[in-house]
C-alpha cells in the first residue's frame, strides 16, 4: 500500500475506479474484521469479516463512534486513547496488539485479538483495525483450565481419601481396645448376675469400669475428630517453653516405664511460633516414641536427647537424637510415606501424618545420621514476631 | 465345659497384654466362669513372672510396644515354653495370621471378640495343653524305662522292633535261642508292654 495517486492516472497505472475496486476486494477477502477510523473515532470503513463477526450493516457503522463495538471498559476509555496518542505520539496499542472485550450487534461482548496500524495521508491521520474473534479459543483454553481444576481437585481427593484410610486404621485400633474391654466386662457382670450369693459389689463395680471403658471410646473419637478438623482450627501463637514442658509431662513417665530417659536442652527464651499446639506437640511426642523404640533393644540405652533452639531469626528447631541402629540406607526413600513402617506393630502412619503437620505449618521435618549413633530427627518451625 | 472342667482346673491363662482395660476385663470375665487368670503388662514382664511348668495357655496381643506378640512368641519356642497360644489382633492382619498359625500358634481371635468364641477357644488351647503335658509325661517314662535296660536287652530290643524272630537274633548275637527269650521277657516286662504290639506302639511314641 505505497502511496496511491489519488488525483492523476500515469500510463501504466489504474484509475481511482478501479483502485477503489481492488482496495474493497482486498477488504472484503480478509478473514480477520478490518475497520478504519479517523482521528475523532469515526468508523469509515468496515469489511465483510466485521459485518459478519459484530452484526452489523455497512451502513449501521459508518460515520458512528467506534466505540459502539467496544466492550464498556474499552468504550469509556477510547477517545481518551487516541486523542493521548496524537498529542503526545506514545503508542499504546498501535505496532503491539492485544487483546480486549468487542460487542455485537445483539449486545453480546466476545474476546478478540487486536492490532492496530496508523494512516497517514496528506497529513490526515486515521487507524486501521485488524480484529480476530478469539472467543472460540478462550472457550477451549477455560476448558482446559477446568479439566486441570478436575483434575487437580480429583487427584487431591485420592490424596485425601489416602489420608482417611490411614487415620481410620488408626481410629480402629484406638477403639478396638476399649471396645474389647466393653463387651468383656459386659459378659463378665451378665454372668456374675447369675452366682449366688449375688456379688454386688463386684458387679457394681465391674458395670463402672465398663462406663469408663465407653467414655474412653467416646474420647478417641472426639479427640480423632479434633485432629481431622484442627486444620479449621484458627492457629495460635505457641509458647516454646509451655510445648516443652507440656510434651515432657506426657513423656517422661511414658518412657519411664520403658526403661528409658529423655535429656531436654533448651536455651532460657525461644521464639514464638504460630500454629496448632496439639499437632506440633504430637509430632514431637511421636518423634521421641520413635527414638525410644530405635533405642528399645539396646541392654542400657542412653537417654534421648531432644535440643530446642533458635536458627536464624526465622526459625526454631527441635532436634532429637537416639543411639539405636539409625536409618538404613534402602529404607530412607520412604521414611515418611504411610505404612512403610519397619516395626512389626504399628501401621507407619506417624512420620507419615508428622511430615503432613509441619509441612501444613510451613516447616521443614528431615532426618540424618546422628551423632549419638542413631537416627537424627529435626523439626524446624517457623517463628512469628512477638504477639501484641 | 463340664468335660473340660478336669482338665482346666489348675491350669492358668495367661494374658499379655499392654491396655491394662483389657487385661483387667479378661481376667474378670475368666474369673466369672471360673478360670484363673494372670496379666502381664509386657513381654518382658512375661518372661520374668511366668513359669512354664504350670498347665495353662496363653492370650498375647498382637500389637504391644517393644516387643510385639509376633516377637514375643519366637522368644517363646526359644525359651523353651510350651503352652498353646491364642492371639489376639485389632485389625485382622490375615498374612500375619496364616504366618503365625504356619509357625504353631494355637488360634486367632479378633478384637472384641465373641464370649463364647473365647471361652470355647481357651478350653480348647487348655486341652491341648494338657494333651501336650500328658504326652511329654509318657515320652519321659518310656524313656527313663528304655533306659533301665542292660546293653543286651537292648541289642535284643532293637532287632525285636526290626521285626527279627528269636532264632534270627539268636544267631545275630552268637546266644542261645533259650537266652534270647530270656532277655526278650524282660525287655517286655521293663517297658511295661504285654504284647509286642504294644512295645512297638511304645517305641514309636519315642520317635514323634
Amino acid at each position: 500500500m505505497t502511496q496511491p495517486p489519488l488525483t492523476t492516472t500515469r500510463p501504466g497505472t489504474v484509475g481511482d475506479a478501479t483502485l477503489a475496486a481492488r482496495w474493497r476486494a482486498v477488504l472484503d477477502a480478509a478473514v480477520d474484521a478490518i475497520v478504519i477510523i479517523d482521528t475523532k473515532g469515526c468508523i469509515q470503513e468496515f469489511n465483510r469479516a466485521a459485518r459478519e463477526m459484530f452484526g452489523y450493516a455497512n451502513d449501521d457503522v459508518v460515520g458512528n463512534n467506534v466505540r459502539m463495538l467496544m466492550g464498556p471498559e474499552v468504550a469509556a476509555q477510547h477517545d481518551g486513547f487516541i486523542g493521548n496518542y496524537l498529542r503526545t505520539g506514545e503508542a499504546k496499542i498501535i505496532g503491539i496488539g492485544r487483546e480486549l472485550q468487542a460487542r455485537r450487534r445483539n449486545g453480546e461482548t466476545f474476546p478478540i485479538e487486536l492490532s492496530v496500524g496508523e494512516i497517514r495521508e496528506h497529513g490526515r491521520a486515521g487507524f486501521i483495525g485488524l480484529m480476530r474473534d478469539i472467543s472460540r479459543r478462550h472457550a477451549i483454553e477455560a476448558t482446559l483450565q477446568a479439566r486441570e481444576t478436575e483434575l487437580r481437585r480429583s487427584f487431591d481427593d485420592v490424596h485425601r481419601l489416602g489420608l482417611l484410610a490411614e487415620i481410620s486404621a488408626g481410629i480402629a485400633h484406638e477403639l478396638n481396645q476399649p471396645l474389647t474391654a466393653i463387651s468383656n466386662y459386659a459378659r463378665a457382670a451378665h454372668r456374675l448376675a447369675g452366682h449366688a450369693p449375688l456379688p454386688t459389689a463386684l458387679i457394681r463395680d465391674t458395670l463402672n469400669k465398663l462406663a469408663q471403658q465407653a467414655e474412653r471410646a467416646a474420647s478417641v473419637v472426639q479427640s480423632m475428630r479434633q485432629t481431622l478438623h484442627q486444620p479449621e482450627a484458627p492457629r495460635q501463637h505457641i509458647d516454646c517453653a509451655t510445648l516443652l514442658d507440656e510434651l515432657c509431662e506426657l513423656a517422661v513417665p511414658e518412657l519411664r516405664r520403658r526403661g528409658q530417659h529423655l535429656s531436654v536442652a533448651r536455651p532460657a527464651s525461644l521464639p514464638t511460633l504460630r500454629g496448632h499446639p496439639l499437632q506440633i506437640q504430637q509430632v514431637l511426642l511421636n518423634l521421641v516414641r520413635n527414638a525410644a523404640d530405635a533405642q528399645a533393644e539396646l541392654p542400657m540405652p542412653p537417654a534421648i536427647t531432644l535440643q530446642a533452639s533458635a536458627r536464624g531469626s526465622d526459625w526454631v528447631a527441635f532436634v532429637i537424637d537416639d543411639a539405636g541402629p539409625g536409618i538404613a540406607p534402602e529404607v530412607a526413600p520412604y521414611v515418611f510415606e504411610p505404612f512403610r513402617s519397619t516395626k512389626t506393630d504399628g501401621f507407619g502412619l506417624g512420620l507419615a501424618l508428622s511430615k503432613r503437620i509441619i509441612d501444613n505449618h510451613e516447616g521443614q521435618l528431615s532426618f540424618a545420621a546422628s551423632p549419638a549413633g542413631g537416627a537424627r530427627f529435626e523439626v524446624l518451625l517457623p517463628c512469628t514476631p512477638e504477639p501484641q | 465345659m463340664t468335660s473340660n472342667a478336669t482338665t482346666a482346673e489348675g491350669s492358668i491363662v495367661h494374658v499379655v497384654d499392654d491396655d491394662d482395660a483389657v487385661r483387667d476385663s479378661m481376667a474378670l470375665l475368666l474369673a466369672s466362669v471360673g478360670l484363673r487368670c494372670e496379666g502381664y503388662v509386657s513381654a518382658a514382664d512375661f518372661f520374668e513372672r511366668a513359669s512354664p511348668e504350670t498347665p495353662g495357655c496363653v492370650i498375647l496381643d498382637v500389637r504391644m510396644p517393644v516387643m510385639s506378640g509376633v516377637q514375643m512368641f519366637k522368644a517363646m519356642a526359644r525359651r523353651g515354653f510350651r503352652w498353646p497360644v491364642l492371639f489376639m489382633t485389632g485389625h485382622g492382619d490375615v498374612p500375619m495370621a496364616v504366618q503365625m498359625m504356619r509357625e504353631g500358634a494355637f488360634d486367632f481371635l479378633q478384637k472384641p471378640f465373641h464370649e463364647d468364641e473365647l471361652l470355647e477357644r481357651i478350653q480348647q488351647a487348655i486341652a491341648q495343653d494338657h494333651a501336650d503335658r500328658q504326652q511329654q509325661a509318657d515320652r519321659a517314662d518310656i524313656l527313663a524305662r528304655r533306659d533301665s535296660l542292660t546293653p543286651r536287652e537292648r541289642d535284643v530290643l532293637e532287632r525285636m522292633i526290626d521285626g527279627q524272630a528269636n532264632k534270627a537274633i539268636a544267631i545275630d548275637l552268637e546266644i542261645s535261642q533259650r537266652t534270647v527269650e530270656q532277655h526278650r521277657a524282660r525287655v517286655m516286662r521293663k517297658i511295661g508292654a504285654r504284647t509286642l504290639a504294644q512295645l512297638l506302639h511304645q517305641m514309636h511314641q519315642l520317635n514323634t
